[in-house]
């Protein structure tokens, strides 16, 4: 048994991922797309190899270190150039506008309507208030934004002069 | 620490890179990770797949035909859910409701397998405080709680108080047929 091996090798692999990640920047791993979670998970699988010694000490930092340089460059890359950021990330798609599906936007990603309304839901709005959406976009992360029509927002402060005036306050 | 091994390793991670990332952008939004518990799940398997090309221990023909079946798989799997004939029921499941009316729905929580407690923590997150705020709270197929409120609990809206955005409000709910899901959404 080389148990003080297995201990050795599990803090150098922390450490490595602990600094390759500070050294790429917050953003790196987690803006929240696919891809970057998938990356995330690849990383993390790469570090059981090395525990158990199937790889060395080097193969593992050659490879999580690349990965992660990748990554980092296809970032900035994405950051100056729109067209790469497209490339990489996808676009936001709006599913919904003025309360109506958008099918052929939707059907390019497979999404149906039971899709769409789960969305919505999820953002508080229930089946049968679909009227109230002005937009819904389902963002490069997947996750949906919702904008609602002018007259289903809520009141902004901005608006508490009148209405005080209203009430006669 | 054999330099050459090392270039080779350098040089898979590369290209392991490339294929995640064009299999993840072919996969489209609705992708891996992002909308159901199996999407979750089939992240985790292209993950596990993928470390054991960066280090060589499987071919990159061998690794890449993994994937490329892998995605296939999830791929018809999101047109067979897209075609709305049923199979997305079967494929994805459909939402579980655990709040109707401000009542718990116990045989709906016990489908789910939570217990109030675990209902209750889910309103919480989502600025629920009392049951009675809640019309309608579901197990999404993603496994996430999405919360209908009571009208009465709902924020309020221009249309509740300003006579012109009223107005606006009445000619769009005139205007269209549009504004509801389909039935069984």
């Amino acid at each position: 048994m080389e148990l003080h091996r297995i201990a050795v090798r599990a803090a150098f692999a922390y450490v490595v991922l602990l600094a390759l990640l500070r050294a790429s920047g917050k953003r790196t791993v987690a803006q929240g797309t696919a891809f970057d979670f998938v990356l995330a998970l690849v990383l993390g699988d790469m570090v059981d190899d090395l525990l158990w010694a199937e790889v060395s000490a080097a193969r593992f930092t050659v490879g999580v270190g690349v990965l992660t340089l990748a990554h980092t460059l296809v970032s900035a890359a994405a950051g100056w150039s729109e067209r790469v950021d497209r490339l990489v990330s996808g676009t936001p798609l709006a599913a919904v506008a003025h309360g109506a599906p958008r099918a052929a936007a939707l059907r390019a990603e497979r999404m149906n309507r039971h899709e769409v309304a789960r969305m919505l839901r999820q953002e508080g709005v229930a089946d049968e208030d679909w009227r109230d959406v002005r937009e819904m976009c389902v963002e490069v992360s997947g996750r949906a934004s919702v904008r609602r029509e002018p007259w289903a927002e809520t009141p902004r402060r901005e608006e508490a002069p009148r209405l005080r005036r209203r009430w006669g306050r | 620490m054999d330099p050459h091994e090392l270039v080779m390793t350098a040089l898979r991670a590369v290209g392991v890179y490339v294929l995640m990332l064009a299999v993840i952008r072919a996969l489209g939004k609705r992708t891996v990770g992002n909308f159901t518990a199996f999407d979750l799940l089939v992240a985790l398997m292209l993950g596990e797949v993928v470390d054991e090309i960066v280090y060589g221990d499987v071919g990159m023909a061998q690794g890449v035909v993994a994937i490329a079946v892998i995605a296939a798989a999830q791929y018809s799997n999101s047109w067979l859910s897209y075609w709305d004939h049923g199979m997305d029921r079967v494929l994805e499941g459909k939402p579980t409701a655990i709040v109707r009316d401000g009542a718990l729905q116990t045989d709906g929580l016990r489908q789910e397998r939570m217990n109030p407690k675990d209902a209750l923590a889910e309103l919480r997150l989502q600025g629920v405080e009392d049951l009675g705020e809640v019309r309608l709270a579901q197990v999404e197929v993603d496994g996430q709680v999405s919360v209908i409120r009571q009208d009465w609990a709902s924020p309020v809206q221009k249309a509740d108080v300003f006579d012109e955005a009223a107005r606006e409000r009445d000619r769009a709910r005139a205007g269209g047929a549009q504004g509801t899901a389909p039935a069984g959404a």
